[in-house]
């Protein structure tokens, strides 16, 4: 019994550091007894009440990022409480207003029914929080699960829509399978290293049992490779992007990807050799001869699926999947920091998400005000649509611009950051030609999505319109889609404020 | 470490020699002779009839979830009760904060017993449709 002695000092701290969780899940409760409550058309109350609790949560947040705890770890280590873990949490809590935004514009979710969604929603982003956190496989494991569960009732919500229905029955047997296998892998690790640590396996890697312990890694990776859609875990992602309701592709295509990136920096945290202080030079002696595989089976992950993404989106005529394989495609991008490893990557994969956050879930957001408009998902029915929605072509054109990664908008900072890091490696290793490869790669990968980024477009622009649509322009959408254009200026213009703020998280896990 | 694996095979070959094994042998030793009673599906007894491939209702399911949510109660509070006892002895606040956490475990199972029973998955005959369902199923692609 000795871990409880100096129980009672420590539990409020630990309880403070997981202010933000606590708020979600009072919110999550709240929600399910207003919707009890309320009868009748509660939409509106609801995502209201939904709304100010991701806002009192954010506030913890910021509350914690800048009055940091001091400890890094809470709870006898099993979560990690660091500035990292806080900008991740913030990413999640920022995509889930946006989501919520999204939902109140979508037709798809029906109004008396909305308090199972958002409930769930939050959910999703509570697990997505501990998921970043956790330090130990069980919480890790716990959080995923909580996360895909909810995620996979989400993807069928719409139950009459046979699309939906396919779309959750598919992500379910996936993910099933994907997080077996995960556990599977854990099972090993926790054999070899008798620890349910989440980075303790850098302490058997050890020439007799390497080959054991990069095998259950490799087991792991195919959960966590599974929620980020690589290449070859990413059959599920086109046809549940397709089926589920437009603000849960979008919250799947952002949120749950860098969640699912977020736990592969937790378990491959002590790979990032330069984050490691001089003091601990065990963990370099012992990554050295490894580390080089790492990045190789990172080079391979990448390639693979950034040309499968790209390659297949070139003949998509629906614009939700067209969609999904441009997000495979992006996991494939910041994929390409995870070939580097070290401190420069890691800023660019996190600037990355913040730019991917809005120019995707702006992405979606006109695909939902496609939907209401012509109620056609296929891209060749919206045919000189400019003449009537301008604004949305305009905003549209903004965002898919920003996701190829051209100059004046943000997704070029992004994708810079990320090719720099790529070069700047290639020009410091003596494996020069592994990297400018990745380099080159990556270049044409873009230039191949400008294509079918810019054919969107064509359509829209250029093509003589076949008939009136009709549905009127409501200045919401007009507000709405300026958020998203204004953050992707933005983030060109004065990307160096959020580059700042990056910059510190990533100072606060040097080990 | 290469001479571990062997033990892996060695099992790996058992296994197989045990399962097919004992079915060959049971092959070559039985008797076969086959009338149509002994064809027919067992089921305890009783004459088969209808297809397998019925579905069953889907309530069992909505009662196998409320029945978990008691169960996983249970579950989870024996072990914290067990503990108890120790933390009496260090000091009454510990067990009293102890007390606390359980107390929110079970409020977060009440209210999910209420969302259940207000929803009418405790009913086992049921209204058939929502009134709403005439919206829902205009859906639009």
């Amino acid at each position: 019994m000795q871990w409880t002695s100096g129980i009672i000092e420590q539990l409020p701290r630990d309880l403070s550091t997981i202010a933000p969780e606590i708020a979600l899940v009072i919110t999550i409760l709240a929600l399910i007894l207003i919707d009890l409550l309320m009868r009748g058309e509660v939409s509106f109350s609801i995502s209201f009440f939904a709304i100010i609790g991701v806002f009192i949560s954010l506030h913890l947040l910021f509350n914690a990022f800048y009055n940091p705890a001091p400890s890094r770890t809470a709870f006898w280590g099993l979560l990690a409480v660091d500035k990292f873990t806080l900008f991740l949490k913030l990413i999640f809590l920022l995509s889930t207003f946006l989501v919520i935004l999204l939902t109140l514009q979508s037709n798809l979710i029906y109004p008396y029914r909305v308090g199972e969604y958002y409930t769930l929603l939050l959910t999703a982003t509570m697990a997505m929080c501990f998921l970043v956190s956790a330090r130990n496989f069980i919480l890790f494991y716990l959080a995923l699960e909580t996360l895909s569960i909810s995620s996979y009732v989400l993807a069928t919500y719409t139950k009459r829509d046979v699309f939906s229905t396919e779309a959750g029955l598919k992500y379910l047997i996936y993910g099933a399978a994907a997080s077996a296998v995960m556990l599977f892998g854990i099972s090993y690790l926790y054999g070899l290293t008798g620890t349910l640590d989440i980075t303790a396996w850098v302490n058997v890697l050890t020439p007799v049992t390497s080959l054991t312990v990069l095998l259950a890694l490799l087991l792991v990776f195919v959960g966590i490779a599974f929620k980020i859609s690589a290449v070859p875990f990413h059959f599920w992602a086109p046809d549940v992007y397709q089926g589920a309701p437009t603000p849960i592709t979008a919250y799947l295509s952002v949120a749950s990807k860098i969640a699912g990136f977020g736990a592969l920096f937790r378990v491959s945290l002590p790979l990032f050799t330069d984050l490691i202080i001089p003091g601990s030079k065990k963990i370099l002696l012992m990554l050295g001869p490894y580390h080089f595989q790492f990045a190789t089976f990172f080079w391979i992950i990448s390639v693979i699926t950034m040309t499968f993404g790209n390659l297949v989106a070139l003949r998509q005529n629906n614009l939700k999947r067209l969609l999904a394989y441009s997000s495979i495609a992006h996991a494939g991008y910041i994929l390409m920091g995870m070939t580097v490893l070290d401190a420069a990557a890691l800023k660019a994969m996190l600037f990355y998400f913040l730019i991917y956050m809005f120019m995707n879930i702006g992405a979606f957001y006109c695909a939902i005000v496609l939907e209401n408009k012509t109620r056609i998902g296929d891209i060749t029915h919206y045919k000189g649509i400019v003449n009537e929605y301008p604004y949305l072509v305009v905003g549209f054109g903004v965002i898919l611009f920003s996701l190829t990664g051209i100059p004046p908008f943000g997704g070029f900072i992004g994708k810079y950051l990320l090719f720099a890091a790529v070069v700047n490696k290639a020009l410091s290793t003596p494996h020069a030609m592994f990297y400018f490869s990745l380099a080159i790669i990556g270049v044409l990968n873009s230039v191949i999505s400008l294509y079918y980024y810019v054919r969107i477009l064509k359509i829209m622009v250029l093509e003589s319109p076949a008939k009136k649509i009709g549905v009127p322009w409501t200045p919401v959408e007009s507000l709405l889609i300026a958020i998203f254009v204004i953050a992707i200026f933005y983030l060109f213009v004065l990307w160096t404020q959020p580059y700042v703020l990056i910059e510190n998280v990533v100072k606060s896990i040097i080990v | 470490m290469l001479y571990d694996f062997a033990n892996i095979v060695v099992f790996l070959v058992l296994t197989g020699v045990l399962v097919f094994g004992t079915l060959l042998v049971g092959r070559l030793v039985r008797t076969q002779k086959p009338t149509p009673e002994k064809n027919t599906i067992y089921e305890c007894g009783e004459p088969p009839f209808g297809s397998s491939w019925v579905r069953y209702n889907i309530r069992f399911y909505n009662i196998a979830l409320v029945f978990l949510i008691f169960d996983v109660e249970v579950v989870c509070l024996f072990p914290v009760i067990l503990v108890l006892q120790h933390f009496k002895l260090i000091s009454r606040t510990l067990m009293l904060v102890a007390v606390g956490e359980v107390a929110f475990f079970v409020v977060v199972l009440v209210i999910a017993l209420i969302y259940a029973w207000h929803k009418g998955a405790l009913d086992w005959l049921r209204a058939p449709e929502s009134p709403y369902s005439v919206e829902e199923s205009h859906n639009p692609e």
